[in-house]
């Protein structure tokens, strides 16, 4: 089944066509990183205007570029949730236009879902059960997924994610816009047990994030204690390459450390990841030799489909579709997640570690 | 251009949404959103419910007036975004009317219309967005286009006579009644999809169609962010276009 992605929840405009949740036909993005750059952050309303001005053409290049015509399609998926809400709907407009023109399904897809699910993309077989876990400039979270069409939430970010704080530290060290890249390349020279910065784990059982302490930590360590300004040129160019090091180190280790709870608590043998931060080659590396370390499998999303993407929501959608659960043309946006999958509690993972093998 | 040309006329631009049939110029069948400030949720079930009724299939449209602006940044997304979606898949023409100027044909309906008619919309922030009409020959005609301003400014230059229309009079009534300009009953201050028919088909028989890539809301302003950009370091304000 041919199935057409549109992604326009946060500042990338994305549109793809991908056969069976695998054979990605076209996968085209536009990236609004140079409209952003100069404000170090996504500004909504700067990110709503150039979706609009860029997701029409980008379907029809799609489209071009798979060799199929609109008719060929068999259904429409886009993201309506979580994410900006002015972005969101220009997407899920945009979608629900043409499923309304090809009576054609729609399938609102969960953005954070699809970046759960991008991994298995590239497999020639399905990988659940599985842990995943989520890490971009918007989300950090994990997930218990049985099936692709079944996402449990284990836990997420309680304040910054994982992306926004590489953001704010690299603003913090003067690095520019995006920050997750910047201070993974400027890390690889600098000694990552330089700065002891803080990892914040909460409870020592808890799926929850947090990366405002660390962030702060840096913000102190740069400027001096309770101060928000002044301070950086007293640092040599090695010593905020330690600084980004020591940073990214600590967000690496609390990521793997919940990571792998996860899954012993779950009793999974695979843990997938995906989402922008996923690209970062430390985390790479080391949640890779964590994994080797405890006889576990790890699936990363390929870099190409790390930062959002229409392949990821084509692909996601594909299961839906399979799984009968298209949308109709009321469905709305959402800024968050729907609370259509609770946390799950101790007796559902104690259920789960029980049915899975050790 | 044939009368019966198969027409969608949107309008977003408000709280109130509404859409609209029309066989040209003549509106065929209206239908009001269900409830306010919810445009993503009801355009498109509305499109079809209305298209069922008339026995239409949405790719048979030929034209789409939309209300372009100024106005809610959110609502006229929406409908642009819907509006160029079939311009490629449908293969529909685009015509563009001026929100403020589908407002002020409300007051034609009034018993008396006033010779001079300013509308308004909230902009926030203290400002408003107006323009400001005078009565010929039966039509509004724009005196001035819409722009971004403060009331006190706008009333200033237009005198006591031009009668206020708009919901934006509902925010901005300190500032406006020291004025003392007659104000028109609150039930003609909402844009209707049945007016963009009216001036949309015209701006076609003029040949006014807009071209898909070429089609954005008339936003009047700077996303808040550049302008705070743009103020502190001391750059021209390029206007928003």
């Amino acid at each position: 089944m041919k199935i057409l992605g549109i992604e326009t929840s946060c500042d990338e405009s994305a549109a793809a066509v991908v056969v069976d949740g695998r054979e990605v036909l076209s996968n085209l993005v536009s990236s609004q990183i140079e409209l952003h750059r100069k404000f170090e952050g996504v500004v909504p309303e700067i990110a709503s205007r150039a979706h609009l001005e860029a997701i029409d053409s980008l379907i029809q290049q799609a489209l071009q570029e798979a060799g199929i015509g609109l008719a060929e399609i068999d259904a429409v998926a886009v993201s309506n949730r979580p994410g900006l809400v002015g972005c969101l709907i220009i997407g899920l407009t945009a979608a629900k236009t043409l499923a309304l023109v090809m009576n054609k399904p729609l399938l609102a897809v969960n953005h954070v879902h699809a970046h759960a699910l991008s991994a298995a993309m590239t497999l020639d077989h399905d990988p659940w059960p599985a842990v995943a876990l989520v890490v971009s400039g918007g989300h950090t979270s994990l997930y218990y997924v049985p099936e692709a069409t079944n996402l449990q939430r284990l836990g997420g970010t309680t304040d910054d994610a994982a992306g926004e704080a590489f953001d704010k530290v690299a603003s913090i060290l003067r690095l520019g816009f995006p920050g997750g890249p910047l201070i993974d390349r400027l890390a690889r020279n600098g000694n990552p047990r330089a700065v002891q910065f803080p990892r914040t784990l909460l409870a020592p059982q808890a799926f929850d994030f947090s990366f405002s302490g660390i962030k702060t930590a840096v913000l102190y360590h740069v400027h001096g204690p309770g101060k928000t300004t002044g301070g950086l040129e007293k640092f040599s160019e090695s010593q905020i390459a330690d600084i980004a090091a020591s940073f990214q180190q600590a967000v690496v280790d609390v990521l793997i450390t919940k990571t792998l709870l996860a899954a012993e608590r779950t009793g999974v043998r695979t843990i997938v990841g995906g989402g922008g931060v996923v690209a970062n080659s430390m985390l790479r590396t080391q949640l890779q030799a964590a994994c080797t370390d405890r006889g576990l499998t790890l699936h990363l999303a390929p870099m190409k489909y790390c930062t959002d993407n229409g392949a990821m929501i084509a692909a996601a959608g594909y299961h839906l579709l399979r799984a009968g659960q298209t949308s109709p043309l009321e469905i709305d946006v959402y800024s968050y997640e729907l609370a259509e999958r609770e946390y799950m509690n101790r007796e559902s993972l104690d259920e789960a570690a029980g049915n899975r093998p050790r | 251009m044939n009368p019966e040309q198969r027409s969608v006329a949107l309008e977003t631009s408000s709280q109130q949404g509404s859409i609209a049939l029309a066989a040209g110029g003549h509106t065929l069948q209206t239908a009001r959103f269900r409830t306010t400030n919810n445009h993503a949720q009801e355009l498109l079930p509305t499109a079809q419910q209305l298209c069922r009724r008339q026995r239409w299939s949405i790719s048979s449209l030929e034209m789409a007036y939309l209300s372009i602006g100024p106005g809610s940044f959110t609502g006229l997304r929406i409908a642009v975004s819907m509006a160029r979606t079939l311009a490629w898949s449908v293969g529909l023409r685009l015509v563009a009317v001026p929100s403020l100027a589908v407002i002020a044909r409300n007051a034609l309906s009034l018993p008396q219309p006033p010779a001079e008619l300013v509308t308004l919309l909230d902009a926030k922030r203290s400002q408003i967005y107006a323009a400001h009409f005078r009565l010929m020959n039966g039509v509004y005609i724009e005196q001035r286009a819409a722009r971004l301003c403060h009331p006190a400014e706008l009333l200033s230059e237009v005198g006591p006579t031009a009668a206020l229309i708009g919901e934006g009079l509902r925010y901005h009534q300190s500032a406006i009644a020291p004025f003392r300009n007659p104000i028109m009953p609150e039930e003609y201050w909402w844009p209707k999809a049945e007016e963009v028919v009216t001036l949309g088909w015209a701006a076609a028989q003029r040949g006014e169609f807009t071209a898909r890539q070429h089609l954005q809301p008339l936003y009047l302003r700077l996303p808040e962010a550049e302008e705070v950009w743009q103020k502190k370091h001391g750059t021209v304000d390029q206007g928003a276009g």
